[in-house]
């Protein structure tokens, strides 16, 4: 057969070309779950012949998802994700590589299996898996082409690629902190297929945009659609590194646990100056200063001081439910708020003070 | 000024676009939300201010266009 017939429709289009489908053949995309975005991302990128495909899901094929996941059909119920949409992408195009990894994408393999690719595509339906996936292609510095879906509305956006100011921004930037309500995924709430498959679409548009170097690739943005009215709305993410503490290097990344970290109902609010002076005035919060001894500035209002260094001993004194923590420049009080959290102070309302002490001064 | 709801907020709002006016900033803001929807303060979302992610308190124009984007999981 030839290729050039295959690929002849967008080859023809002059912004692509010829250069075009070379860029694609050369290019290995990754698709972590094969599920309602990862199922038409697979096929369309497929069918327009990136070269090498990862696509990972450990989940078999059952009736309920017949009606978005388009790649299966009703003979395959039953059968491993994976080995489905192998089998199926090999009959639709056998030009592309599909590599499959029947498992559960975590922090423990995700490095490991993301380092061999040069895009990686959320098709995840959870939050765990959506920060873990983040933090990996930070780590890795790999571009991230995020979806996701609400009812009728989905998001997309392309994440940690730098824009023309070197500004690159990722999940976090967005969405510090996880959720602390429960938020409904698909299954819980219901989803048309046709949302999924738009945004799907669109995330495998954004993949090639960005791997042939045409048009206008959404870095930077997140574009919101509504399916019932058409209507699409795109902002731009701004960097906020210092709401967040991310994983540095390998080791701190497999020790992460995401299922905890993304649990409902944790609470920890990063709270500004305006916001801190507020609660300065009310009586039941105690605030603890978890800066070293000799650090400066003293501060004047009523506090607790527990030393970073010694805090894991010393909150289990901690018996108030409000807590407000702070230190010099906001990063070690929302570690602090972290450790507090995880030795079970769920149910306690806690602060960070965002930019520290520094940011009372002015 | 029209504050513009996405997702699951605009079930809260019981609809996509409400009218706030006389709020100086984005703490006025979330404060006179918060008193007029307090289901909001369960909630998760970020702000745009004139389509750009904003982290910090601005002040707002009366013709500030402002959006309420909650994170999405669904796949």
């Amino acid at each position: 057969m030839n290729e050039n017939e295959r690929y002849q429709r967008q080859v023809s289009l002059k912004e692509f070309g010829e250069k075009g489908q070379q860029k694609l053949r050369k290019a290995k995309v990754f698709i972590a779950g094969a599920g309602g975005l990862g199922c038409p991302a697979l096929l369309y990128l497929a069918a327009s012949g990136v070269g090498c495909i990862g696509i990972a899901d450990d989940d078999f094929v059952s009736l309920n998802n017949l009606h978005r996941q388009v790649l299966f059909s009703t003979e395959d119920i039953g059968k491993p994700k994976v080995f489905v949409a192998k089998n199926k992408i090999n009959q639709l195009n056998p030009e592309v590589n599909i590599v499959g990894y029947q498992e559960r994408l975590t922090n423990l393999n995700a490095l490991n299996i993301l380092k061999d690719y040069d895009v990686i595509i959320d098709g995840t339906d959870n939050f765990p898996v959506k920060y873990m996936l983040n933090d990996a292609c930070v780590l890795l510095d790999k571009p991230l082409i995020y979806g996701a879906v609400s009812k009728f509305e989905g998001q997309v956006g392309i994440l940690n690629v730098a824009d023309e100011q070197k500004i690159k921004c990722n999940y976090r930037d967005l969405f510090p902190q996880p959720p602390t309500e429960q938020i409904l995924n698909c299954s819980e709430e219901g989803v048309l297929g046709t949302l999924t498959g738009i945004i799907g679409a669109m995330q495998a548009n954004e993949t090639i945009k960005l791997l042939t170097g045409i048009g206008v690739p959404l870095i930077n943005q997140l574009l919101i659609y509504n399916s019932l009215n058409n209507q699409s709305y795109t902002i731009e993410i701004t960097e906020n590194k210092k709401a967040y503490q991310m994983p540095l290097d390998e080791e701190e990344f497999i020790k992460m646990d995401y299922d905890w970290l993304c649990l409902p109902g944790k609470n920890i609010q990063v709270i500004d100056a305006t916001e801190f002076r507020k609660m300065l005035l009310e009586t039941d919060a105690l605030f603890i200063d978890v800066r070293e001894q000799d650090e400066k500035p003293v501060v004047s209002f009523n506090h607790e001081k527990i030393p970073f260094s010694q805090f894991e001993n010393g909150m289990e004194n901690i018996n108030q439910n409000r807590i407000v923590l702070f230190c010099q420049t906001g990063k070690r009080s929302l570690q602090a708020a972290q450790m507090l959290l995880k030795d079970g102070a769920k149910d306690k309302n806690i602060y960070s003070l965002k930019d520290g002490i520094l940011s009372l001064q002015d | 000024m029209d504050i513009k709801a996405f997702g699951q907020l605009t079930d809260i709002f019981k609809k996509e676009i409400i009218s706030i006016e006389g709020v100086k900033d984005i703490n006025e803001l979330k404060e006179k939300l918060i008193k007029s929807f307090p289901a909001l303060s369960q909630k998760s979302f970020v702000i745009a201010v004139n389509k750009q992610i904003i982290h910090n308190n601005v002040l707002l124009n009366e013709d500030a266009e402002v959006a309420l984007l909650p994170p999405f999981s669904g796949g």
